[in-house]
């Protein structure tokens, strides 16, 4: 080897380290707008401490920026919309590449949305969708997909109950488009089954003190012939349970008769699911939603076009599988 | 009635003179200071863009802060502003189908009615007003859930938040509006009798009723401003974000009373002005955004704030402490 090669094969692999460390990863787009390791995301985000969800989501995000090499710059709203507004313009003011916002009021951060697509900036919204009066000012949603999650629930109800039997439903607050999609989504899939009747609906919104007490009402109304409860969470899916126990309790009810199903399931839930006292739910992951959010806002930012909608995979969770699924921490 | 008029009398010397200036404009020397700072360490800090977002930021907790200053000169604090914007906030967006004019006076109104009802309950029951403002809060805040329930509200009316936008060069109309306000009331509290009394009242409450003023009435009065600055705040955020929630303004009395205080009035009354209120939201405004800008953690944020606000009350103290001595 003359000294000559030596030193340019020196070059090259002191070249390759260069390149290792702030290597893009493979699905990034190889004719960038502008080089990897330059591209500025910002993240206005509701806070951490909405719930153990948001938690998990932002942990998450945090290591797989560091993983990336990327560092975005981050601003918590406290969940106040009107500060969030404010950040989301603080952001403008640094001329960020892309911007992703997880609102906290899909109502209240239209007029800051539509400031950043004056201002050019491709803007993802995280996992809460922004109201349809702003969704011009979007460039994509990433996150959960509602109306699937509830087609998944409303399957595993069918398979519970063999495709015939009463249940009711316990639904979100009227008049928000998650509680719409969590109840047209379920509904599309049971209509499918003549022999599945629904005995009555009502909106628990998102309590579990509410989901008890309806239930409690449905066992007086009806007793023994619910066959499965379909709930929009687990949180009010649980509420439920507790008022089903007590029955049982009672002998009002007869145990493990009655099949419980969510659309989102949380970790209490998963334990039950594992004893078999809960029949299903349908797993959203924050981690994999964290994840989405800033490999969709990457791809946007070097140009790469991408789907109005980029949805997060929702698996259906029953005993069959739940040893397959992480047990969420939240 | 000289209790509240020293910053008012000419100095004996210039060096009483530059001290006076420093003392009672060391807030806005604060704001300079940030400014200064932070436009050195970044390149954003400085653009048109950025300087039009400060002054907006400053509005909302402006607008309490401004409408808390008199109440807390005359010795008195008001908690219930965070919960009185939420309400307006909501009335002005709930009442739009009966007309826009009809849903933005409701929202005053409700403003002062609270204030008034805040006044006339520590005038006339001698309850302290940090009780009666508290359970106000606490009061409003749930009547406001009951009564529209946990969700929000699109404003239908496109004009309230298209005047929001509104901007002359890079000033919000708003920001017009709220340097408007503050010049109103700082002139009233300074120039008024209502003012002057205001001051005495805070100063020393059994000498003003010796000194044959009518305490309650102005003590009233400046909580009927108080929830009409509250208003006002409440119509300007659901206007500046085209929607309303019950949950809007939590925690902004807070935020409020950290201005009017880091603005060097004395939480006991008797001391303090419009000025003051005015440069402290301006360097908490600056202090957010320019750490915003430096891409520092978002939890490090409310550290530095509460930091910076602990630091600047012992300079405070420090510089005006033996002088505030004097004074009692």
């Amino acid at each position: 080897m003359s000294f000559k090669t030596l030193i340019a094969s020196a070059a090259i692999g002191l070249a390759l380290i260069g390149n290792a460390v702030a290597a893009p990863p493979d699905w990034f787009p190889k004719e960038s707008k502008k080089p990897f390791e330059e591209i500025v995301v910002g993240f206005a985000n509701l806070g951490p401490s909405l719930n153990g969800y948001a938690a998990a989501y932002f942990k998450a995000f945090n290591e797989y920026a560091a993983e990336l090499g990327v560092k975005p710059i981050m601003t918590d709203a406290a969940l106040d919309p009107a500060r969030q507004a404010d950040q989301v313009r603080d952001l403008i003011a640094q001329q960020v590449d892309v911007m992703i916002v997880w609102p906290v009021n899909g109502k209240a951060i239209v007029p800051a949305a539509r400031q950043v697509a004056q201002a050019g900036i491709p803007l993802i919204i995280s996992n809460s969708m922004i109201d349809e009066s702003g969704m011009e000012a979007m460039t994509s949603y990433t996150g959960p997909d509602d109306y699937a999650e509830a087609q998944e629930a409303g399957k595993i109800m069918a398979a519970a109950l063999n495709g015939k039997g009463n249940i009711v439903l316990l639904n979100g607050t009227p008049g928000y488009r998650m509680a719409q999609l969590r109840y047209d989504g379920f509904m599309e899939v049971i209509s499918k089954y003549p022999d599945i009747k629904v005995l009555d609906s009502q909106p628990a919104d998102m309590s579990q003190a509410k989901g008890q007490t309806l239930m409690e009402n449905f066992i007086t109304r009806f007793g023994k012939q619910i066959d499965g409860v379909y709930s929009v969470d687990s949180g009010v899916g649980f509420g439920a349970l507790t008022a089903a126990r007590a029955a049982i309790q009672e002998g009002t009810l007869e145990a493990g008769k009655i099949k419980f199903v969510d659309a989102t399931m949380y970790g209490f839930v998963w334990d039950l699911i594992k004893t078999g006292e809960y029949y299903g739910s349908v797993y959203q992951s924050p981690e994999e939603d964290a994840r989405l959010a800033l490999r969709s806002a990457l791809k946007l930012a070097a140009g790469e076009k991408l789907k109005q909608f980029e949805y997060l995979e929702t698996p259906g969770v029953t005993k069959a599988n739940v040893d397959t699924i992480s047990r969420p921490n939240f | 009635m000289s209790l509240a008029t020293d910053r008012l009398q000419p100095s004996a010397t210039s060096f009483d003179g530059l001290k006076t200036f420093i003392r009672s404009n060391s807030v806005w020397l604060l704001a300079l200071a940030l400014a200064v700072f932070f436009s050195l360490q970044s390149a954003f800090f400085l653009t048109p863009f950025n300087i039009s977002n400060v002054l907006t930021q400053c509005v909302f907790v402006g607008l309490l802060a401004i409408g808390m200053t008199p109440v807390v000169i005359s010795g008195n604090i008001d908690l219930s502003v965070g919960a009185v914007v939420g309400l307006t906030a909501c009335i002005v967006v709930a009442l739009q189908p009966y007309g826009l004019g009809v849903a933005v006076l409701a929202a005053l109104a409700a403003g002062v009615l609270v204030g008034l009802v805040n006044g006339l309950i520590v005038e006339k029951m001698g309850i302290s007003s940090f009780i009666v403002t508290l359970a106000m809060m606490s009061g409003i805040r749930g009547l406001t859930f009951l009564a529209i329930g946990d969700i929000s509200l699109s404003s239908t009316d496109d004009r309230l938040n298209a005047f929001a936008m509104l901007a002359i060069g890079p000033i919000s109309i708003v920001v017009v509006l709220f340097a408007g306000l503050a010049a109103v009331v700082g002139f009233v509290l300074r120039f008024t009798p209502h003012g002057r009394n205001t001051f005495a009242i805070g100063g020393n409450r059994s000498a003003a009723v010796d000194a044959g003023i009518a305490v309650s009435r102005h003590v009233i009065a400046n909580f009927a401003l108080c929830g009409l600055m509250a208003a006002i705040c409440g119509i300007a955020m659901a206007a500046n974000l085209g929607a309303a929630a019950p949950s809007f303004g939590r925690d902004y009395e807070l935020l409020a009373i950290t201005a009017v205080v880091l603005g060097g009035t004395r939480l006991q009354g008797g001391k303090g002005g419009v000025t003051g209120t005015l440069g402290a939201v301006l360097a908490l405004a600056i202090l957010r955004n320019g750490l915003n800008l430096l891409r520092v953690s978002p939890f490090y944020i409310p550290v530095i704030v509460g930091v910076v606000l602990i630091i600047a009350l012992v300079l405070d103290r420090q510089v005006n402490g033996q002088a505030m001595r004097h004074g009692e």
